[in-house]
């Protein structure tokens, strides 16, 4: 799994989010920390662990 | 008596023996027991009180870990099944909707463990606290059990062993972390734990024999696992020839784990559902399969071997199987047995060499280092060393723990304050973890553990 494959999974599964922790259960799959997009998703928070992307 | 013997006696406050030796020299026999005397009562630096102030500090230190602990996918994975439980009466998940059809009814599960965990929920809340409260639970009685049967086995003046096997106990620091989980591995240990402690004080006694199978089929109900204190118990009463106590073992153990049926009987094709989930279960694919057993079967001591948490115990129990190699028939028949047969019988059983299995035979661990260290009790630089490291793994993962949770900060409070940077009325990919969050304002789907999901309704 790849940030890229992330987003479309996710969009795939009808999320109209996605929230990640970076400091508590990161994945290999996360975008580096700050990323502004990922595909079908847009960085809407961001607090230096938590990342919130919506579409 | 001598003039020595008087002046050892008034300096040490020890009693000499007068008990003649073979050797007809009994001033040298005497100083003979002087010395085993004081090997038992004093040679250990931290027997009498002090001992008692140490295990006061682990036990507070162990108490630190539980506040604001941070939860595991376990704790939401089990969580969510008993919350279903207590609400609708089914086992099922929303989590995992899609796999194997347990978003309508999961007849593959911890029976017994989530219905305890759905009784918290019913009585106290559904919280996190109250979900990892289930794991504290059973640790306590474990540990009490520990007790029991440390106490059983040694006289007044040797009852330090009590809080020294305390110490090792709270100490220890998988048992620390799994202590206040929502795993069933903590209730299997103390139900397992408790059969085996039946069966080695009631000979003869086919009430507390029954009983003592009743828990190991209780232990079953709550893991299928648990069906490797039916077959210790079971196989140590006939190897020991106490063949009608098998039998109502056996009776009494078989009939606790039919109740195991109940919802399969109940649900619509129950037994090709519960085959089909049994067989598509993700976590159970290793067991199936010749090549993926025989590995399972070949990587087995990963289990007893896999990290420090899970070494520091595993390496006192074989330095003192080594050390005492030639005393180990000395060790009570019973544990000896039992044990032996809970370490064959899921070696073959099980689907996973998961270290988290190993508080399965913790119980037994602890009990055989102490039995190993009192039929002969020994200081040597070799044991010195291997207790270090115990500690040192211990007090580090426990400390650890502690500034992990005070770092995270206490998650749904944490989660809580996102709220308002997450979409209302929305469908979210979040952290299993995210379960904690308790608000009916998000239908979300974890991105944790799941490799086939689809979003469904927000417990």
């Amino acid at each position: 799994m790849t940030a890229g494959k992330f987003g479309k999974w996710s969009f795939k599964s009808g999320a109209d989010f996605i929230l990640m922790d970076y400091d508590f259960n990161a994945e290999s799959y996360f975008p580096a920390p700050g990323t502004a997009k990922i595909p079908f998703y847009h960085l809407a928070y961001f607090d230096g662990r938590f990342a919130v992307y919506s579409k | 008596m001598n003039l020595k013997t008087a002046f050892f006696e008034k300096c040490t406050g020890y009693k000499i023996t007068t008990a003649k030796h073979d050797s007809g020299n009994r001033y040298y026999c005497g100083l003979f027991y002087f010395k085993h005397t004081q090997l038992s009562s004093r040679m250990h630096p931290f027997s009498g009180y002090r001992l008692y102030f140490v295990l006061f500090v682990f036990v507070l230190m162990t108490g630190l870990t539980y506040y604001h602990r941070y939860p595991t996918g376990d704790d939401a994975w089990f969580g969510e099944q008993s919350y279903w439980l207590e609400k609708e009466g089914v086992i099922r998940s929303e989590f995992f909707r899609g796999i194997a059809g347990w978003e309508k009814q999961l007849l593959v599960s911890h029976k017994l463990f989530l219905a305890v965990g759905a009784l918290f929920i019913h009585f106290f809340g559904f919280h996190l606290p109250v979900l990892q409260f289930t794991g504290l639970l059973f640790f306590l009685i474990m540990t009490t059990e520990i007790v029991y049967y440390v106490r059983s086995r040694v006289s007044a003046e040797h009852v330090w062993y009590v809080p020294a096997i305390l110490i090792l106990v709270f100490t220890n620091r998988l048992l620390i972390k799994m202590s206040f989980e929502n795993r069933p591995e903590m209730m299997l240990a103390a139900l397992g734990f408790g059969a085996f402690l039946l069966i080695a004080k009631s000979k003869g006694n086919y009430l507390r024999i029954a009983a003592s199978g009743i828990l190991a089929g209780l232990a079953f109900l709550s893991h299928l696992n648990g069906v490797i204190y039916v077959i210790a118990g079971f196989g140590t009463l006939l190897l020991l020839r106490r063949y009608r106590e098998a039998i109502s073992f056996g009776i009494f153990s078989g009939l606790t784990c039919a109740l195991y049926l109940t919802d399969i009987i109940m649900a619509e094709n129950g037994f090709e559902i519960w085959w089909y989930q049994f067989r598509h279960d993700p976590a159970t694919q290793a067991a199936f399969g010749f090549s993926s057993k025989l590995i399972q079967i070949l990587t087995y001591p990963r289990i007893f071997f896999h990290s420090p948490e899970q070494i520091a115990l595993s390496l006192l129990l074989v330095y003192m199987l080594w050390i005492q190699r030639n005393l180990i028939r000395k060790l009570p028949a019973e544990l000896r047995l039992f044990s032996l047969l809970l370490f064959l019988s899921f070696w073959i059983i099980t689907k996973g060499n998961g270290a988290l299995y190993l508080p399965l035979f913790m119980p037994f661990m602890f009990v055989m280092v102490f039995e190993l260290y009192t039929i002969k009790p020994f200081v040597n630089t070799g044991l010195k060393l291997v207790l270090l490291a115990y500690f040192i793994i211990g007090i580090f993962g426990t400390v650890q723990i502690i500034v992990k949770n005070h770092k995270l900060g206490f998650l749904p409070d944490t989660y809580a304050r996102l709220r308002n940077h997450l979409p209302i009325q929305a469908t979210g990919v979040v952290p299993l973890t995210f379960f904690t969050m308790n608000t009916s304002t998000f239908r979300v789907c974890s991105h944790m553990k799941i490799i086939n999901c689809t979003p469904g309704k927000r417990i």
